[in-house]
């Protein structure tokens, strides 16, 4: 966090005062516990209980930029031609409340894709640029979690326009942004002392030293390589669910569908994923991946390999919800390892 | 050593050194010491790599269909797992004579959420498991001690033939009953008091919740079709677009295509990542199999499934029936 930032305090008691104005100007999005298990990121409403602390959320808030189904445009059958009409975009202006750092770079990880081409993806582009990322200071990490491996912190502010750190009776504000800045400034806050930064920047480097580096990322990316052994070893394990990309912060792989009535339809984009037999399976059979040795192979390297290729940066925020929700316990930090170590 | 896992190993190595199967399936250590990994063992050198404890929650019998025909295999299998290696059998996914039940007596397995306790993590966790039924934990925290029967996954609570029915090398004892297994459809009963706009209400809300990442299909030995109907392109049967309608469609679907064979593993309610409770739908049709037809799924592997065989009495209930 750079000195320069601007540092402000909420006192917990003014949190609720915050949440109601955030909500009169926005749509607010924040993590809500739906089970003992499962937290997701959802609108919160005036009876909506956020859950602020706790573990990091099962879902992240990728969803609410890239949603796993989405309308591009539909379709009429008529005399002298078809007729097309554009799906439009949604731009409401929205903060997400209470995104771990790791999710927020991933954000950016999803700006790298969907808005760094010449192509701007204009569906994307519409909700993320209505986004206004508040993020939280990662305190307890998850048992999967590796952020400080692939490059990331507890306390990184990549993709964060504010960043909260909860001192118990009051959260230390980082503004990151004007975005931030015209949230923040809808808080009753106050100038941070002294101690309030040392108290945020002492739990930051805790956070981060309960977290040490598993393996050097840039060995890891250097040597991952088509003909390993490995892709076979996890294959053989793998079950071929979507359970690891479609928690992923970052996967962003998508298939068109049309849906066709008698006189039209609509075409949507929705998630799909490598880990899928039916995964870019062309309309005469032929599958470019055939098992799933190949598609073991296409995500690891995809995130390590191709996308580092592409825009310089790893699609891996060491978010941890793939090793965690691995129903086979494939653990991508032990994949990595093996590479960095060179073993494979 | 505990005594389970030397018998596994030492089954292993026999059978692998006698040359009776080409492969044994088991459990290995896992990346975390509260979990374990689906391991092949192929060479009888290899067969100390084998383990047992309360983190070997994999229903094994999954891998069956796909090795079956590249010679006889074994399979570690607690009291589900052999249920689901019977229903294979029984469906011919795989031949009696390619199959060797290594029954393991179960007293249930840890559910890795509530061995982390209430808000806590299990980041940097020792865990390590005195052979019976005490879990010792190591963190910042301190040391401490867990009873494995206060931390069962709930399938495993409620399990009503935690000792394999049906087995060809049986090892240790029988364990004892579990403790909820007189409660199997408790979960069905409390469901079915509630009016049914309530409950469609809340199938609906779970619907809603699916990311259709179909963890649940690919971890059930059940779901063995090569083409499921949710991934036909031609019909599609199903759209790819993630709506309530469209998931229902799917764990609908999946439940009545499971009715008469699911044997209440759990794991599809184990591998869901958004917490859809889906036993209680698979033991829903199971418990009309078994009212109906008076019918176990996974027994005994000559006897003849009620949706695969047809009897001129079979009962015909009526479908206006209310329920």
């Amino acid at each position: 966090v750079s000195q320069q930032s601007e540092q402000l305090v909420i006192p917990t008691s003014a949190l609720g005062g915050w949440l109601e104005r955030l909500q009169a100007s926005y749509r607010l999005i924040g993590p809500v516990a739906e089970t003992d298990a499962v937290i997701a990121y959802r609108p919160i409403g005036p009876d909506t209980a956020l859950r602020l602390d706790g573990p990091r959320p099962t879902v992240s808030p990728k969803p609410h930029v890239f949603p796993q189904t989405e309308t591009l445009f539909s379709f009429r059958g008529a005399a002298g031609g078809p007729t097309l009409t554009p799906a439009g975009t949604h731009a409401v202006p929205t903060v997400v409340l209470g995104v771990r750092p790791c999710d927020a770079r991933a954000l950016r990880r999803l700006d790298d894709v969907f808005l760094a081409r010449t192509e701007r993806d204009v569906h994307y582009a519409a909700r993320r640029g209505a986004t206004v990322v508040a993020g939280l200071a990662c305190v307890t990490p998850n048992w999967g979690c590796f952020c400080t491996s692939v490059g990331g912190s507890p306390a990184g502010t990549d993709g964060l326009d504010l960043l909260l750190t909860d001192l118990g009776d009051r959260y230390q504000v980082t503004v990151l942004t004007a975005a931030g800045r015209d949230i923040a400034a809808l808080a009753e806050t106050v100038a941070a002392t002294t101690l309030d930064r040392q108290k945020a920047e002492a739990q930051h480097a805790e956070s981060a030293g309960r977290m040490p580096a598993l393996f050097d990322i840039e060995s890891a990316v250097h040597n991952v390589r088509w003909e390993a052994p490995l892709w076979a070893e996890v294959a053989q394990r793998c079950l071929a669910c979507g359970a690891c990309s479609y928690l992923c912060p970052t996967c962003h792989c998508f298939d068109i569908q049309d849906e066709v009535t008698s006189d039209g339809g609509v075409r949507f984009r929705c998630w799909d994923t490598c880990q899928f037999s039916e995964f870019t399976r062309m309309g005469a059979g032929h599958n470019p991946r055939p098992s799933q040795t190949e598609r073991a192979r296409q995500r690891v390297s995809h995130k390590f390999k191709y996308l580092v290729e592409e825009f310089g940066n790893a699609g891996c925020t060491g978010c941890g919800r793939c090793v965690e929700r691995c129903p086979v316990n494939i653990d991508i930090r032990a994949i990595l390892q093996a590479f960095a170590w060179d073993r494979r | 050593m505990q005594e389970l896992e030397q018998a596994i190993r030492d089954t292993a190595r026999k059978l692998l050194a006698a040359n009776q199967v080409r492969v044994v399936l088991g459990y290995a250590p896992g990346s975390v010491p509260f979990r374990t990994v689906p391991v092949f063992i192929e060479t009888a050198g290899d067969a100390d790599r084998l383990v047992w404890g309360p983190f070997c929650t994999n229903n094994l019998a999954v891998y069956l269909p796909a090795l079956a025909g590249a010679g006889p295999v074994a399979v570690v299998a607690k009291g589900c797992d052999s249920r689901s290696i019977v229903t294979l059998i029984q469906e011919h996914q795989v031949a009696r004579g390619q199959v060797v039940i290594i029954g393991v007596p179960c007293t249930g397995m840890a559910d890795i959420a509530r061995l982390a306790g209430d808000g806590g993590s299990l980041h940097g966790i020792s865990v390590t498991w005195d052979g019976r039924g005490t879990l010792g934990l190591g963190d910042a925290r301190g040391e401490r001690q867990v009873m494995v029967k206060n931390i069962l996954q709930e399938r495993c609570r409620v399990c009503e033939h935690n000792t394999p029915a049906f087995a060809d090398v049986r090892l240790g004892e029988a364990a004892p009953r579990m403790p909820g297994a007189a409660e199997a459809f408790a979960v069905v009963e409390e469901l079915n008091r509630r009016p049914p706009a309530e409950r469609r209400a809340f199938w609906r809300s779970m619907a809603e919740r699916c990311i259709r990442c179909y963890a649940c299909r690919s971890v059930c030995p059940a779901c063995y079709c090569r083409t499921c109907f949710m991934d036909k392109a031609s019909p599609r049967w199903a759209s790819k677009a993630n709506t309530a309608d469209e998931n229902w469609m799917f764990h609908a679907g999946r439940a009545f295509h499971l009715a008469g064979r699911c044997v209440e593993c759990g794991e599809c309610e184990r591998a869901c990542p958004m917490g859809i409770p889906l036993s209680a739908l698979n033991r829903m049709l199971d418990q009309d199999v078994r009212a109906r037809f008076g019918y176990t799924a996974g027994l005994e592997p000559d006897g003849a499934a009620p949706l695969g065989s047809f009897q001129p009495d079979d009962p015909d209930p009526d479908c206006s029936e209310e329920r």
